[in-house]
């Protein structure tokens, strides 16, 4: 007597088929895509910093995403004994404030664990595809408490500043 | 009249002329002698503080043993602000090659002081750490930042593509030079790279703790898992230092 098959059969059948609703059900996922934008022009030169001074610096992020997304940034700034030689902040009333520390307002930006939070009080903290943030921070200080070594050493290495943007989808999720 | 100046004047010179040696002679007895150079030379590793030891024997003995005779010997180390103990010397930790003068003076019981000067020569090797990604996830856009950490210091460099030899697969590289010894982390700030984390040894001896100068070079190797990097830079320029 010959085995029946199609059980096994009718349950494979049902198993792609909810496979295939599975696949169709679930939200496709967008690749967000920021276009970073530099405030200073790279062909005046790499500016001139002393211990404690500013210079201008900055870079502002598009969201070239048919979506809205969340946006944080990393600022990436050489450490000397676990201190950043390099601040990126702002100019309020002629002193230096690191950037994310003094409020966003309605846009601006946030400091939180070591990220910059882009915040927007009217898109709840979204950027809207197309839209432009304000600059994570307009200015660059080099650390007014280093010595002729630590000058010397840094001088060594480049004194380079690093933005990493990452992006997050509405709905939540991993940061890209 | 004019011929008897002319004598006066002879005398005095030919006096002059036969008490010249003797006037030398106790002059160099008064004045301190000058035994040469002794050269100490070593290479140590960016970090590393001027050895007062090699190969058994310390500087402090090096120096007394260029007296031959017996006496109270003391040694220096003519330091930019005045002599100071060979102590303070190993505490130094020059960030380039230098020589540090020395003097030592023996001192014996009616007799002038000698004096030895010499230099501590001293070469600074720095170590330079070499990052290679490579793998099938290296596309033509691809790029990745990466974070050394280690030796109290966090620096970055952006690992560009590079052609393979003889036109090779490309793989991205950077290195991090000028690095004092040290154990390092790398790890990549803008993913797309794997493992996350790799530890380096510049200098330092796994077995016994110990710096070499020679292991001046580590490869750190990752792979590329296909994500890019999009990390953008801003440069400076430093002013203001030595």
């Amino acid at each position: 007597m010959r085995p029946r098959r199609w059980p096994g059969a009718l349950a494979l059948v049902l198993a792609a088929a909810l496979w295939g609703l599975g696949y169709w059900l679930e939200p496709q996922r967008e690749e967000l895509r920021l276009e970073a934008v530099a405030l200073t022009d790279p062909a005046e030169g790499a500016p001139l910093l002393k211990p404690g001074q500013t210079a201008p610096g900055g870079v502002a992020y598009i969201n070239r995403s048919q979506a809205g997304c969340r946006v944080r940034v990393k600022v990436c700034a050489p450490e000397l004994n676990g201190e950043p030689a390099l601040l990126a902040g702002n100019l309020v009333e002629g002193r230096f404030q690191e950037a994310g520390t003094g409020g966003a307002g309605q846009e601006g930006w946030v400091r939180r664990a070591g990220y910059l939070y882009y915040q927007n009080t009217r898109t709840g903290d979204l950027l809207p595809p197309g839209r432009q943030t304000p600059a994570a921070y307009t200015a660059v200080q080099l650390r007014e408490a280093l010595d002729p070594d630590q000058l010397d050493t840094l001088r060594d290495w480049g004194a380079e500043l690093y933005l990493v943007a990452q992006a997050q989808q509405e709905e939540g999720g991993d940061w890209r | 009249m004019c011929n008897k100046m002319w004598k006066i004047l002879l005398l005095a010179l030919t006096l002059a002329l036969l008490a010249l040696p003797a006037a030398s002679s106790a002059l160099a007895q008064a004045a301190p002698q000058d035994e040469g150079l002794v050269l100490w030379e070593e290479t140590i590793f960016l970090g590393e503080a001027v050895p007062l030891r090699r190969k058994g024997q310390s500087l402090e003995n090096l120096l007394k043993s260029r007296f031959s005779e017996p006496g109270e010997v003391e040694c220096w180390w003519m330091s930019p602000q005045g002599p100071l103990p060979l102590a303070e010397l190993g505490k130094q930790r020059p960030r380039a090659d230098c020589g540090y003068p020395l003097a030592a003076v023996l001192r014996q019981p009616d007799k002038p002081e000698r004096w030895v000067h010499g230099v501590c020569r001293i070469h600074v090797a720095s170590g330079t750490v070499r990052v290679w990604a490579g793998g099938e996830g290296i596309g033509t856009a691809s790029q990745a930042l990466v974070k050394l950490e280690g030796a109290g210091l966090t620096l970055y460099r952006q690992a560009q593509l590079e052609a393979g030899p003889q036109g090779g697969v490309p793989a991205l590289e950077t290195e991090f030079t000028g690095l004092p010894f040290g154990v390092y982390t790398l790890s990549v700030a803008d993913g797309g790279l794997e493992p996350s984390r790799v530890q380096c040894r510049l200098g330092v001896c796994q077995e016994d703790d110990t710096v070499d100068p020679d292991r001046r070079t580590a490869l750190v190797r990752f792979k590329a898992s296909g994500g890019t990097g999009s990390a953008v830079r801003e440069s400076y320029r430093l002013g203001g230092g030595s």
